[in-house]
């Protein structure tokens, strides 16, 4: 008798193999910080005109957040709760303030091109959210790969827009321009005038992009929704069968018992 | 009490860490960003004389619309090569710096937007248009050719070779200027009339900033630009013409020099048909001068109080009395409303001007508008000088209020 395949219950919790695993992998797309918190969306909108451009500020941001997370998780016992916020404030601004300095002596280019949205950095929501909802009550180590994740997963989303307005505007992913890169090149290039739409490289370009790619994600995780839905329907159904199944052998084994 | 001191000593500490934090990567990158601004800048200028020692530029600051320096380019052997201005010059999204190399027979080298506030891909239209349009070229060629949704972008470029072209080319309206007024040193448009034969107004300065005196442009037709002067004090001064006068025009000028250093006020009060009827030919500068009478024609200049602070703007008007032209000063603040008026010059009778429309004055104090003002009530006794300070105060607030509209 060929073996039965039963459905998995998808009521229960899948068990987590490696937490720190999860922690970092969160925030590429299930906890994604511009899709789906809509977070720090003034670089979004401002600095991705480029996919370069995105990668460095998005490179910026996993230095900033990584180490204020740290910072702000080994000081979390020591910072009383009434000055908690201005502290956090004072070591973002720190970070910001070192990783500003460090571009603009290694990396001018992208100093010149990100220009105000690198002080910006300090009030990115993302970075100060992390602190106050992660790094404030969880041990360093945690914190840390929190940090580094949900950054990572903001320059994924940067890069992603980036990529598709440069394509649009200019048909070609220019290398090298902005970021200290030992080489100069266009890895992609369409020549084809049908993708010259200078509209996607404006700053309508950028709410038009991240409109696109914020329906993209949120039909993505409607249809998630509707096949865990109807997954467990399914599973619901089963579960009635056999129920049926087993009270009608009862039944059978009874009437059998009784003859 | 403990409490509170820990806090304060938490904040304290922290921001002692940081500080330090701060500090030591600033001393570390201080001379690599010393180097890189420097190196970017004279990446700049290499690329416009790629033959230059940078150690034997010779900079001069400047101070005009939009150049602020100028630099002459030297080879290693002491050989002049020509001249780069940086000029700036706002956009959409801020300040770009321009560099215009000229070289020595005035054809320019090279332009390069150095530093802009502009988006990139933007910019970089314009970017991709400066080779074709300016390098290798003499002034006299450029032609305005803006790329379709990169205008601001280019026009801020634009503003500076224009300026540049000025300062190589010269300028043909600082030339006439300075046939008038031998110490002419800046010029810049003051006020735009809309409906009248004579367009802009411009304030002629000296070296020192000093207003030498007033120029109106009359733009006779296509070809013909002519300039009504005054000093300062409201003398004529004639006509300039600066470009392509004909005959015709040559005549207005050669008529209107019997007038030279007499008051405009006067010219205007005594010409009139007179001078309609003898040139016919010249129906606009006829009318810019008449105008004058009828329009109660206003000037304005920025108004600085005691403490060198901008506080608003002071309109000169003409307005006819009962017996001539009237001049009067009103200072409007940023809130268009009136802070003072005062009557400059009027040939009317002192004995009704003084108390009955001087004295009065201050009842317009603070207004934004004179339409609820009827002469016969605010300045009876003496309503023909009154209606004429009305008319001169209404004049500047209409003037004050198309302005603050732009």
């Amino acid at each position: 008798m060929a073996e039965k395949k039963v459905a998995k219950n998808p009521m229960k919790p899948k068990k987590k193999k490696d937490t720190q695993w999860t922690n970092l992998t969160k925030g590429f797309i299930r906890e994604n910080p511009i899709f789906v918190f809509l977070l720090g969306m003034c670089p979004a909108l401002a600095v991705t005109t480029t996919m370069e451009t995105g990668l460095g500020m998005g490179l910026l941001v996993i230095f900033v957040l990584t180490s204020s997370n740290i910072v702000v998780s080994l000081l979390k016992d020591l910072i009383p709760k009434e000055v908690q916020i201005p502290a956090y404030i004072v070591i973002i601004a720190t970070f910001v303030t070192i990783v500003g300095l460090l571009t603009e002596a290694y990396a001018y280019e992208l100093h010149q091109s990100l220009g105000v949205f690198i002080p910006l950095i300090v009030v990115n929501c993302l970075i100060m959210g992390r602190a106050t909802s992660y790094a404030s009550k969880n041990d360093v180590k945690s914190s840390a790969i929190d940090g580094f994740g949900m950054a990572l997963g903001f320059t994924g989303a940067l890069m992603l827009i980036g990529v598709t307005r440069e394509i649009f505007s200019s048909g070609a992913i220019a290398l090298g321009v902005y970021l200290p890169f030992p080489f100069e090149i266009s890895i992609i290039n369409t020549e084809m005038y049908v993708f010259n739409m200078d509209t996607l490289g404006g700053p309508a370009g950028g709410f038009i992009v991240i409109g696109v790619l914020l329906a993209i994600f949120t039909a993505r995780g409607n249809a998630l929704k509707r096949k865990r839905e109807v997954e467990r329907q399914a599973w619901i159904e089963q579960k009635k069968k056999e129920a049926a199944e087993r009270k009608r052998k009862k039944d059978m084994e009874s009437a059998g018992d009784a003859a | 009490m403990l409490d509170k001191l820990k806090i304060a000593l938490t904040l304290l500490v922290v921001g002692a860490i940081a500080g330090a934090a701060i500090v030591g990567v600033y001393t570390l990158t201080e001379e690599r960003i010393a180097a890189n601004r420097e190196e970017a800048q004279n990446a700049d200028l290499m690329a416009i004389f790629p033959d230059m020692d940078i150690s034997k530029l010779e900079r001069e600051e400047m101070d005009l619309n939009y150049l602020v320096e100028r630099m002459t380019a030297y080879d290693s052997d002491g050989n002049e090569l020509g001249t780069i201005f940086r000029g700036i010059s706002s956009s959409y999204g801020g300040d770009n710096t321009v560099l215009v190399g000229v070289d020595r027979d005035g054809k320019i080298v090279k332009v390069i937007i150095s530093q802009t506030s502009d988006t990139t891909n933007i910019v970089r239209d314009v970017i991709d248009l400066l080779d074709t349009q300016f390098a290798g070229k003499n002034f006299d060629e450029l032609s305005h050719d803006a790329p379709s949704g990169a205008t601001q972008s280019y026009n801020s470029v634009w503003r500076v070779v224009e300026e540049v072209s000025l300062q190589i080319e010269g300028d043909p309206t600082q030339e006439a200027f300075r046939s008038v007024f031998e110490d002419a040193d800046s010029y810049s448009v003051v006020f735009t009339f809309e409906d009248k034969a004579f367009t802009d107004e411009y304030v002629i300065r000296d070296a020192d900033d000093a207003v030498l005196g007033y120029a109106y442009l009359i733009e006779y037709d296509e070809d013909n630009e002519v300039f009504l002067i005054v000093d300062k004090d409201d003398v004529f001064k004639g006509f300039v013409g600066i470009d392509n006068v004909d005959s015709d025009v040559e005549d207005a000028i050669v008529y209107y020099d019997d007038q030279i250093d007499s008051d405009l006020v006067d010219i205007m009060a005594d010409s009139g048909d007179v001078l309609e009827d003898a040139i016919n030919d010249l129906q606009p500068i006829v009318e810019a001068t008449t105008r004058i009478d009828k329009e109660h024609v206003v000037r304005y200049q920025n108004y600085y109080d005691d403490e060198d602070d901008h506080v608003g703007y002071l309109y000169t008007g003409y307005s006819s009395g009962f017996n001539g032209m009237n001049v009067i000063e009103i200072l409007i603040n940023f809130d268009g409303e009136i802070v003072s008026i005062e009557v400059v010059r009027t040939s009317d009778t002192p004995e009704y001007i003084q108390p009955d429309v001087i004295d009065q004055l201050d009842n317009l104090y603070g207004e934004t508008s004179v339409d609820g003002f009827e002469a016969d009530d605010v300045f009876a006794g003496a309503t023909s000088s009154g209606r004429s300070v009305l008319n001169a105060v209404g004049a500047a607030l209409e003037a004050f209020n198309e302005r603050d509209g732009e």
